[in-house]
């Protein structure tokens, strides 16, 4: 069942009119407006289970309920789009192909939680999407969607399209907001919680675009339909994103709760194995997320408690012909570049595995690197100040436990690689 | 057009700080120390406040660079398409060596994903994006566009 | 409420942090960014680390507020593999310089380091065990963006040993307003410096070289050249100390916070060699005499008010760069420092028949920002500088123990009496209040006629950072304030420009508590340390037998036999200076 991919082809991203006619296009906002009140709308999210898409997880109604329930005259809303995990780019599609989904996904929750100003954060390299989406916030604007006395309402929404300047961190929704107030994109002690105190100290909702092209689907059918679809503990679907030696690479919608091995073989989605290589892993969830071997792809994908966490539902399928030690290189110098310096153990640790990364590169490793590279992944995985250490430890660590030996040739001894 | 004429596109707000930084880069392709200067007076806030936000960002640029610039996408799905390739292709072709800032007139280092991983290998040259670059088309970007 | 830290009950206040339990409670935990002059801390350099039952994986103790029901563990395996490694990624960033750095012996990174058995480079390849090509990558890498800084009168930088703590940004931006430093850049070239790496151009008052825990930002060391001049035949060594100075010496050598150390100080310095031994003290009572009668002439003449004080170097620099519309509103005496430095050059000199040339005029202080006043164009009088060098507190006490010379082995020395004899009021400059306090023992006096009964001034005494009072004076109604902290001067001011506050005559200090808490006071301090030395001060003070300025007597004999009277030419030219208007 598609709900956001399902009207791509028909519609124009330059003309809101196709969105109006093609599926009835802001329909859900006119519901919300004038049969709904906030508090209803809220309770319609929570009743669907709906959850973060952007790699967390995390129950959309209830982020919605904590901010429509924090009193203050001056609340945000904030679309996520700043994407740079590498290997998806699937928000960067929605933009492109269906911009007002998320527009107005964006509005339904600014309505839900009571906020007048909203701003969609995009990343700074997608600039073709942003002219998109200008163009289509413009259009949103005559048509009285976005602005002042929304759809004749007394309800004012104003939607700011933000820019990102290149940093990874910036996708986390503390680091996000400072970086709106004029400060170094450095992440926040939760709690307080950005529904409770976020922008400039106010209520705020920071939401995946994923999430948010979600919404439309959900008013417009109702929460009970959305439940159904999908997993129990995480209905809905998912954009699943597949790269690397698979034969359909690129944007798969299909039901949250599939598993990896339907993704990656099932003709409707990646088709299997380009033809020539052999299956060796699969990275579930960007360069943060864990590798799977072959015996683990039958675990469904879907957010809660599970051994492979889903995150960003990108699916980077690798071969056997691929070098890990160039693998592994490029995860140290991700993270190593997108650390943003706060905490000692990111910032140092981050630098040492890409120093090490580097002499591996160039088999040129020495004894006492092996030693510490767990003692950088396990500080790296329990003592950082933000998720973004955890992130940088955790391929290295399953590429450790399973390939440790290979890649070092000789014995690992009595280490133990959490 | 003048850094004054500029800045006065934005209200001095927070939240229009790194958008005036952005505007202001696009002129000169870097901000200089005076520039920020103004800025700083523009919005209210002491110079240290806007180059410590403005060195934080890999696309804002604070220091006038001499050489050209090539970045190469470090992420998974680019390698798998062959993106070290590509990397070796261009260290033979201008004698240097990625992440080494040893050459004189090119610098040559790994940039984070774009979210382009469906048209990779993505190549930058200073701010132009090249995608779905294989090693045979390198010889032809260099020439064209270095 | 009552929480448990490793499985005994504590007491907390639902505002506490782990951290503020256990030090209340002598629970040992390393830290190396939370500061108790900077609070809230954040969490930053991960040393705090401990083990709860309220979340899965460890927490900073710094930023974890007390609940109930809290059980914490501090001393767990995890948690010292925690901090161990941590040191280790610190220590491989760090320059290593132990033997030749200013704080050896004296540094909170190499404190850990010792207890936590951090003793290797673990992250760092020893020379020859890489190939050379990767070797030179390795040293460009680590020290790409090293920021040293040498180019001003009073503080030194080197980004080498920095931990990026951030407590220098911090109480830079938070406590003094002035904002000059920023974190820059990001991931592994993290830098705490200035903007575009210019050379420090800020106010000078040394707190964040009083807050960092390394030898990152330390005070510009002038020790050398003290050396040399002591060393040198043909030069006469004189030296001053200030008044906040005895009784923060001690702290380097073992002793309490407040502790009455004069007598030992004075033979430190006469057994390094110095020819005379003078007291600043005097010089304070001298500002005094001189700042009274410059209020009495402002009442007079119905302004400029408010007065402001002008001893310290940073709060003048502060009106100079932020405030110029002021300078009318300082007082023109000089600092107590540079009033008696040209006494020394002059007075002192032609009665003792020395040539000034040979005199080397030191003085021993509590603050970076003293160093900047001495080379200030306008400050000196005596026709040759004033004052040649200014050697903080802890410069002294690095001297002493390159010398092995121990000043509690030592037998108590009284300061040289041709210019050593000082009052409580002078004594009182050493906290903020101080000045105050004692400029009005002196004015009531002199406006009123006649004796005052009771000395004390308590209504301006006090650690709060800005407290002021209305002191009725043969009928005129005296208002005066006291503030320390840039961050309450400005407040102040804004106020004074609103017109929403009135003052005759008001005291600033730059440091917290006035000089007691200089930039160039041994560390760690804090409010604690500085309560305490304030005591001591308080306590010397009333002790005293002359506790009035205008009633030491050597001052006396320098106005009947020099200067005349308070304000004649002489003392204008000598004993008062201008100000600069420094706004860019």
């Amino acid at each position: 069942m598609n709900i956001l991919t399902k009207n791509w082809d028909k519609i124009n991203p330059l003309d809101i009119n196709s969105y109006i006619r093609t599926g009835g296009g802001y329909e859900s906002l006119r519901k919300c407006i004038r049969e709904m009140n906030p508090a209803q709308v809220v309770d319609e999210i929570e009743k669907s289970g709906l959850r973060g898409r952007g790699g967390a997880g995390f129950p959309t109604g209830e982020k919605w309920e904590l901010a429509a329930n924090t009193p203050a005259k001056t609340k945000y809303f904030i679309c996520n789009l700043d994407e740079s995990e590498p290997g998806t780019y699937k928000d960067r599609v929605i933009a492109e192909k269906n911009p007002h989904q998320i527009i107005e996904g964006l509005l339904i929750g600014a309505f839900a939680v009571g906020a007048k100003r909203a701003f969609i954060y995009i990343n700074g390299h997608y600039r073709k999407q942003n002219e998109i989406l200008k163009v289509a916030l413009e259009q949103a604007r005559e048509k009285e969607f976005v602005g002042h006395s929304v759809m004749g309402s007394a309800i004012d929404i104003e939607i700011d399209i933000f820019q990102g300047a290149g940093a990874y961190i910036c996708g986390e929704e503390t680091a996000l907001i400072n970086s709106i107030e004029g400060k170094r994109g450095e992440p926040r002690l939760k709690p307080p919680y950005p529904p409770v105190k976020g922008l400039f100290g106010k209520p705020t909702v920071v939401n995946n675009a994923e999430t948010l092209a979600n919404i439309p689907f959900i008013i417009k059918r109702g929460a009970k339909i959305f439940s159904q679809i999908g997993a129990a503990v995480s209905p809905g679907t998912k954009l699943f994103v597949l790269e690397g030696a698979v034969k359909n690479r690129g944007i798969h919608e299909a039901p949250l709760g599939t598993t990896s091995q339907e993704l990656i073989y099932n003709s409707l989605y990646g088709g299997g194995i380009e033809s020539g290589k052999e299956f060796w892993f699969a990275q579930i969830g960007g360069a943060s997320g864990r590798l799977a071997p072959a015996g683990k792809l039958d675990q469904p994908l879907a957010y809660g408690k599970s051994e492979y966490t889903l995150g960003c539902g990108s699916i980077f399928v690798v071969d056997k012909s691929a070098n890990i030690k160039d693998l592994l290189f490029s995860w140290a110098d991700f993270f190593h570049r997108e650390s943003c310096g706060k905490c000692v153990p990111c910032r140092e640790g981050t630098y040492r595995l890409w120093e090490i990364a580097k002499r591996l590169k160039k088999n040129n490793l020495q004894k006492k690197d092996i030693e510490n590279i767990e003692d950088i992944l396990w500080t790296l995985s329990s003592t950082t100040f933000c998720p973004l250490g955890n992130f940088a430890a955790v391929a290295w660590n399953d590429a450790m436990r399973m390939f440790g030996r290979e890649i070092f040739n000789i014995e690992l001894g009595e280490s133990e690689f959490v | 057009m003048s850094l004054q004429k500029i800045l006065l596109q934005f209200e001095p707000k927070p939240e229009n700080l790194l958008r005036a930084l952005k505007a202001a880069q696009k002129e000169n392709k870097y901000i200089e120390k005076k520039d920020c200067q103004e800025i700083a007076e523009y919005f209210s806030v002491p110079l240290a406040r806007i180059y410590s936000f403005a060195s934080f960002f890999s696309e804002i640029r604070t220091k006038k660079e001499i050489k050209k610039i090539i970045r190469v996408c470090s992420g998974g799905a680019c390698l798998s398409e062959n993106s070290a390739k590509v990397v070796r292709q261009i260290e033979l072709l201008l004698h240097l060596e990625i992440g080494n800032d040893a050459h004189p007139k090119y610098k040559l280092d790994y940039v984070s994903c774009l979210g382009l991983c469906d048209r990779g290998p993505v190549v930058l040259v200073d701010d132009q994006v090249f995608e779905k670059v294989k090693p045979e088309n390198v010889d032809d970007i260099i020439k064209n566009y270095l | 409420m009552q929480i448990k830290i490793n499985n005994k009950l504590y007491e907390a206040n639902p505002d506490d942090t782990i951290l503020a339990v256990c030090r209340r409670n002598g629970i040992r935990l390393p830290v190396l960014c939370a500061h108790p002059d900077l609070l809230p801390s954040e969490g930053v350099c991960r040393m705090c680390l401990v083990e709860s039952n309220q979340s899965k994986g460890l927490v900073s103790s710094c930023t974890q507020k007390a609940c109930e029901g809290l059980e914490v563990q501090t001393e767990t395996e995890n948690v010292n593999r925690a901090r161990k490694i941590n040191l280790e990624l610190l220590w491989a960033d760090h320059a290593g310089k132990c033997a030749s750095c200013k704080r050896n012996g004296r540094c909170e990174l190499q404190s850990l380091a010792k207890e936590y058995d951090v003793d290797e480079f673990k992250f760092v390849p020893r020379r020859k065990e890489l190939e050379s090509g990767d070797e030179l990558d390795l040293v460009k890498d680590n020290w790409s963006h090293v920021a040293i800084d040498g180019k001003n009168s009073s503080i030194a930088r080197d980004s080498q040993f920095c931990v990026e703590c951030r407590r220098c940004v911090k109480i830079c931006r938070d406590m003094q307003t002035v904002e000059a430093y920023g974190m820059n850049y990001r991931s592994s070239k993290t830098n705490i410096g200035t903007s575009f790496e210019i050379p420090l151009d800020c106010i000078f008052c040394g707190q964040c070289s009083a807050v960092c825990p390394t030898a990152a930002i330390t005070e510009k060391d002038d020790t050398a050249e003290f050396e040399k001049a002591l060393g040198d035949p043909q030069k006469m060594v004189i030296v001053q100390t200030a008044p906040s100075v005895r009784f923060t010496f001690g702290e380097e050598f073992g002793e309490a916070p407040g502790t009455f150390w004069e007598g030992k100080l004075v033979a430190a310095l006469k057994r390094l060699g110095c020819d005379k031994v003078f007291d600043t003290v005097l010089g304070a009572d001298l500002t005094i005499i001189e700042e009274a009668h410059e209020l009495i002439q402002r009442v007079k003449n119905k302004g400029p008010f408010p007065m402001f004080t002008s001893c310290c170097p940073s709060w003048i620099l502060y009106v100079e760069k932020y405030w110029p519309e002021f300078i009318p509103n300082l007082s023109s005496c000089k600092s107590p420092q540079q009033m008696l430095a040209p006494l020394m050059k002059t007075y002192w000199a032609q009665k003792e028949k020395i040539n000034p040339d040979q005199i080397i005029s030191v003085s021993i202080m509590p603050c970076t920002s003293k160093k900047y006043e001495a080379q200030r164009k306008e400050i000196n009088a005596s026709g040759y500088r004033d004052v040649d060098m200014v050697l903080t507190v802890r410069e002294l006490a690095r001297l002493l123990r390159k010398k092995k010379i121990d000043p509690r082995s030592l037998k108590e020395k009284k300061f040289d009496p041709a210019l050593g004899v000082s009052t409580g009021a002078g004594v009182l400059f050493a906290q903020s209040g101080g000045v105050m306090e004692a400029a009005l023992r002196t004015a009531v006096e002199n406006i009123t006629g006649e004796e005052l009964g009771k000395v004390e001034f308590e209504m301006v005494r006090g650690e709060s950072g800005a407290r002021c009072a209305e002191i009725g004076v043969d009928g005129l109604k005296l208002r005066v304030a006291v503030v320390h902290e840039i961050k309450n001067a400005k407040n102040l001011l804004e106020s004074l420009k609103k017109g929403e506050s009135n003052y005759h005559f008001v005291e600033v200090m730059a440091c917290p508590n006035g000089c007691i808490g200089g930039g160039g006071q041994p560390v760690p301090a804090g409010p604690a340390v500085r309560k305490a030395r304030i005591a001591g001060v308080l306590a010397r003070d009333k002790g005293m037998p002359i506790r009035k300025s205008h009633e030491n007597p050597v001052l006396k004999k320098i106005y009947k036999e020099f200067l005349g009277h308070p304000g004649s030419e002489k003392a204008e030219e000598l004993l008062h200076t201008e100000y600069v208007n420094r706004k860019t």
